[in-house]
């Protein structure tokens, strides 16, 4: 029936060869595959900085923006740049715990990270760090808990992967 | 579910409305016709006093601007490109039954085809046939729809819709949609799309003809703009009146539910279909969308923005003249009025998760 229907509505678009996923898989895929794309692209900006630094790097991100190109064909606005930098920032704190062994749990409107007990929403820690002072104070000691402190933001793969 | 048919009260305010566009559809052919035979008849005369560069010019524009408003005039026999994908009684069961009902309920015929769409919508229209003759009764469901709405909500949406056959409006609609198409196809035809129009331009650089060029669209478009006025206010008072029998045969707090979900959901959809869709599909994935949006809809940043998108609407419902429904908040208010006393059976089935998955069948979602 969805099948069907997106046909219809995307003659040019080859539905029926698309593969039929779980929203589960395509989490996966989708975000990890965005989030590799975006630090080999900019891994400079983060290289060196480590998770429990975060309150540093949410600091610089009105000068990193200066440094973010905007999609093609799209002039962003300077706070549309800002988000998309906050993304970068809170992709690169993902995929830094994905590869540490975090799972990436996503639904359609939700991502977050577990590893036992311990449960991060990325975008939602940024957000938080970038506004609001009690979070901010509080990350490091956070991180030092959740012993991901140490855990470099761009780890050797990502950058040797955007040489 | 009531299924005894319904004895609505009569609205004599809504009649005068559909006299007066029809008379608005019947002003439409025949200031075109006359336009188009002001467009050959005077400069013809101008011709014949004298023949030069001019009136010349301004004979060959006026018989190509009045064959053009002729052609758009002529009614085509009504093609019907599918809304969605075809839903088939036997597969889609339960979402027939209800269907069944409220056309029991409102002693109206099925619609002889049904389909799903991708929209937080649903809709009624008469189509194919040939000047209002050989019709055929079409019901759309957006899919996303069936998967955020209770059954008792539905049932309030699809007796909204049946309540537009019933009131007929979709039949009146044929008449007014076609007199806006021929309307709209004559004016881009004369001044956008039209195979003419480089030959119009180019004559309508003679002072004379880019007058006349400019009273004929400034004539049309006026016209098309007061219409359209007209043709949206009726539009509106026939989804008050739909909104009055939803009430009536579905219960009024289901339909209040309702109209209040479908405001919340309807502004999600797009970040849905942006943000998860578009980028799955790019990639040569296929997830479940009903049931993608759902999820999206549940999680909680999504859920405070579409509350928030409901209490703007009721705070500051935002409205204009060529609206084709009214606001939530006028609606809402309009439907505390009409009787909230529920019939015997026509409350919530149960869950509402579970029953909108059973809707229709396991094809579907």
């Amino acid at each position: 029936m969805e099948k069907e229907l997106f046909e219809l509505l995307m003659p040019q678009v080859p539905v029926a060869r698309m593969k039929a996923v779980t929203w589960g898989e395509v989490g996966d895929r989708i975000y990890v595959m965005r989030w590799v794309m975006m630090l080999a692209q900019y891994r400079s900006l983060l290289k060196g900085w480590k998770v429990g630094d975060l309150p540093s790097v949410v600091d610089r991100i009105p000068e990193m923006t200066k440094k973010i190109r905007d999609p093609k064909g799209v002039l962003l606005a300077r706070e549309q740049r800002a988000e998309r930098v906050r993304d970068f920032v809170a992709g690169a704190l993902a995929l830094a715990l994905v590869r540490r062994g975090w799972k990436l749990h996503t639904t359609p409107g939700e991502m977050f990270l577990c590893q036992g007990e311990a449960r991060l929403a990325p975008k939602a820690v940024v957000d938080g760090i970038a506004s609001n002072a009690q979070e901010r104070f509080g990350w490091a000691e956070k991180a030092r808990a959740l012993g991901i402190e140490e855990i470099p933001l761009v780890s050797e793969l990502a950058a040797s992967a955007g040489r | 579910m009531q299924s005894a048919p319904l004895i609505a009260p009569r609205r004599r305010s809504l009649a005068v409305w559909s006299a007066l566009a029809l008379v608005m559809v019947a002003l439409s052919y025949v200031l075109t016709v006359c336009l188009a035979l002001a467009g050959i008849y005077l400069p013809w005369v101008w011709l014949a006093s004298g023949v030069n560069p001019i009136t010349l010019a301004m004979f060959v524009f006026g018989v190509l601007m009045s064959a053009t408003m002729l052609w758009s005039m002529i009614p085509r026999v009504g093609r019907f490109p599918k809304p969605g994908a075809r839903l088939d009684e036997k597969r889609d069961a339960r979402l027939f039954a209800e269907i069944r009902q409220i056309a029991s309920a409102l002693s109206e015929p099925m619609p002889a085809e049904v389909y799903a769409i991708a929209d937080v919508n649903a809709w009624v229209a008469e189509r194919g046939g040939f000047l209002g003759f050989g019709n055929r009764r079409v019901l759309a469901v957006g899919l996303p729809l069936l998967s955020v709405l209770t059954i008792g909500e539905l049932r309030a949406v699809l007796a909204h819709e049946f309540a537009h056959y019933y009131g007929g409006d979709t039949r009146l609609g044929r008449w007014v949609f076609g007199a806006r198409d021929a309307m709209a196809q004559s004016l881009m035809r004369l001044t956008t799309k039209g195979a003419l129009v480089p030959v119009m331009r180019v004559l309508a650089r003679v002072a004379f003809v880019g007058v006349a060029y400019g009273v004929v669209v400034m004539v049309l478009s006026t016209y098309w703009k007061l219409f359209m006025r007209a043709a949206n206010l009726l539009s509106r008072r026939q989804a008050y009146r739909a909104d009055e029998l939803a009430s009536l045969v579905a219960g009024g707090s289901e339909l209040a539910s309702g109209l209040r979900r479908i405001e919340g959901a309807a502004a999600m959809l797009p970040v849905f279909l942006q943000q998860e869709m578009a980028p799955a599909m790019s990639i040569g994935l296929r997830p479940p969308f009903a049931a993608g949006f759902l999820q999206r809809l549940q999680a909680p940043q999504a859920a405070e923005a579409a509350a928030r998108r409901v209490e703007e609407a009721l705070l500051k419902p935002t409205h204009n003249a060529f609206d084709t429904h009214p606001p939530l908040r006028d609606r809402l208010a309009a439907n505390r009025g009409v009787s909230r006393e529920r019939r015997p059976g026509r409350g919530r089935a149960g869950s509402p998760v579970v029953e909108r998955c059973q809707l229709c069948g396991e094809g579907t979602f």
